[in-house]
């Protein structure tokens, strides 16, 4: 049964991930003008030697399908080509790209689960104004867009208070340390969080109240377990199960809100990077930035659906 | 149970007031500003708040904020509701005919969006920019697609569940066709969710656009919107912030008001129709 759940989820997400790739692969063909003008430079493309060269190293003379295949079998190798800006391999520059977004990420993610939680919490058990309003402030929080956020927060913070940097990840001058990284990631990591702390707070909010009613608490407290005991031991342990099916879609939004943030606080990562990609119709970056978020996105999911059998046994 | 449309915590009235208020304030802006938002001033550069001729300052152009700010009130009012509802009538025919017809073509169509579903928001947006270029008419097309397999899904699943029930068999085995039932009978039943989740989602639409522009790949000058202003004016956020805040300001009141109304609208229709799946 177990391996059953698992084993279509795992088939769906390989497919998924199939049709990401040709999806891409489409995209990018579709944009107006002919891949040599869009490749090669000005110069490049006055010279038909090189011309003839570059048509034959892409596959240009090769029907859609094989030139589809070439390029998946070299994605997978972890060629992407180079940059058409930098001429920097495609494969290193997202390397780099992504290990920063991970850096703000996961300092995000820690502060968007803790906050997130404890607000749900505190949320749906306080009772009278403080209560309401903790429960509606979520959806009003989360409708902001995060680079307003990012304006505001580093004019108080930056410009006011002067208290951190607010562009950048290191600093020019003997930076580079953890300490400076950290110190630089404070801003955007925080900016980063209020969105997804948003959406867990008001997940979290959501199902306890569900829960409070169900029979399971009413027997507990009917047994005598005092109140407090529990929301901690009965109730919230099962409200952490929507936070966990949920991670698919706060993952989306983390990325979403990622994109903004990184152009707001000068954040090498792969937002900057994509932005600049489609500003300088850069398509090899565009192209497997694209291919390699998407398909991050499809292998949280994929463990996020693999969890959620382990956890929820009613499911598999 | 819940409080008047018009009540003083609805968000309703605060939307008309505020977002009536600015958008008769950019009808009448020939009244309160004589400067175009375009209009370069080599003698008003980096004016402060409170000058005379421009309350709200100038830019490093010299061009008027209040005009500039009143410039970017149709454009957002414009990429809320324009997106919000192409994308919810092009997702309500999708949900449509993949509901109704099943099988293989509800395979394919659901595939298809299975995998857009798999790029989050922005990644769809950034490559439906990149293939149509940067201008606003292609980012509200952009957000359009990009919110697009969102609604196809959930109007499939609302027409999933009304094909089963009894008025629906019953009209199909009194001889009904396909398109009288799908156009007589499940439309009007999905319209309502199709209101709801549209107008819920025109306030992430404005911000979303916004958020676009502000990446420099929505409007593009000499024209303005709030995401192009915030873009400017954070240059100099240092020294004259109130260039990027108050743009910052007025985009996240228009879209705190336009998503609390649209959840407002969606308790008040929940209570008839039952939980609208989110």
């Amino acid at each position: 049964m177990r391996s059953g759940y698992l084993l279509r989820r795992t088939a769906a997400s390989i497919g998924i991930l199939f049709g990401v790739s040709i999806m891409v692969f489409v995209a990018i063909r579709l944009v107006p003008g002919d891949p040599v003008s869009l490749m090669l430079g000005k110069a490049d493309q006055a010279n038909p030697q090189l011309v003839a060269d570059f048509r034959r190293s892409y596959g240009l003379d090769d029907p859609l399908p094989i030139q589809y295949f070439q390029w998946v079998t070299h994605a997978l190798s972890g060629d992407f080509g180079r940059s058409l800006d930098t001429r920097e391999r495609v494969g290193d520059l997202l390397q780099r790209r992504l290990e920063a977004t991970l850096v703000l990420a996961s300092l995000a993610a820690v502060i968007a689960l803790s906050i997130g939680l404890l607000w749900g919490v505190v949320a749906a058990y306080a009772r009278g104004a403080i209560g309401s309003t903790l429960r509606s402030a979520p959806l009003v929080l989360m409708s902001v867009p995060p680079f307003a956020y990012g304006i505001a927060l580093g004019y108080i913070v930056a410009v006011w208070l002067r208290l951190l940097p607010s562009s950048g990840m290191t600093s020019p001058v003997d930076g580079g340390g953890f300490l400076d990284v950290l110190r630089h990631a404070v801003l955007p990591a925080v900016t980063l969080a209020i969105i997804p702390a948003s959406l867990t707070a008001r997940i979290t909010a959501g199902t306890l109240d569900e829960l409070r009613h169900e029979d399971f608490v009413r027997t507990a407290l009917a047994a005598g377990i005092p109140e407090r005991r529990v929301a901690l031991r009965h109730v919230l342990p099962n409200a952490l199960l929507p936070v966990v099916t949920n991670a698919g879609v706060l993952v989306g939004y983390m990325f979403t809100s990622a994109v903004l943030v990184e152009a707001v606080f000068s954040w090498p990562g792969v937002g900057t990077m994509m932005i600049h990609a489609v500003e300088n119709r850069d398509y090899p970056v565009l192209q497997a930035g694209a291919f390699i978020v998407a398909s991050v996105f499809v292998v949280v999911n994929w463990v996020v659906d693999a969890l959620y059998g382990i956890i929820d046994p009613r499911i598999r | 149970m819940r409080k008047g449309v018009f009540s003083l915590t609805s968000p309703w009235l605060w939307l008309v007031v505020i977002v009536g208020g600015l958008v008769s304030a950019w009808l009448l802006r020939e009244l309160i500003t004589p400067y175009g938002p375009a209009d370069v001033r080599a003698d008003r550069i980096m004016l402060p708040l409170g000058s005379r001729g421009s309350p709200l300052g100038t830019d490093n152009f010299g061009r008027d904020m209040t005009s500039r700010l009143l410039a970017g009130v149709p454009v957002s009012v414009a990429a809320g509701i324009v997106p919000a509802a192409a994308s919810m009538a092009l997702g309500t025919l999708i949900g449509l005919v993949s509901g109704y017809v099943g099988g293989a073509v509800d395979r394919v169509i659901m595939s298809v969006m299975d995998v857009m579903f798999a790029f989050p928001f922005i990644l769809l947006a950034l490559l439906a920019v990149a293939i149509l270029g940067p201008s606003f008419w292609n980012a509200m097309i952009a957000v359009t697609i990009a919110i697009l397999p969102r609604n196809a899904r959930i109007i499939r699943s609302e027409t999933l569940s009304l094909r089963e029930r009894d008025y629906i068999v019953a009209s199909h085995l009194s001889g009904a066709g396909a398109p009288s039932i799908v156009l007589g009978h499940i439309l009007p039943n999905v319209l309502p969710t199709a209101l709801v989740v549209g107008s819920t989602e025109i306030g992430q639409m404005i911000a979303a656009t916004a958020g676009l522009s502000y990446l420099g790949l929505g409007v593009q000058p000499p024209d303005v919107d709030w995401g192009t202003l915030i873009n400017d004016g954070g240059k100099f956020i240092a020294f004259a912030p109130s260039l990027a805040l108050i743009p910052c300001a007025l985009l996240a009141v228009v879209s705190i008001l336009f998503v609390l109304a649209g959840d407002d609208l969606r308790h008040r229709l929940a209570g008839v129709r039952g939980e609208i799946g989110l």
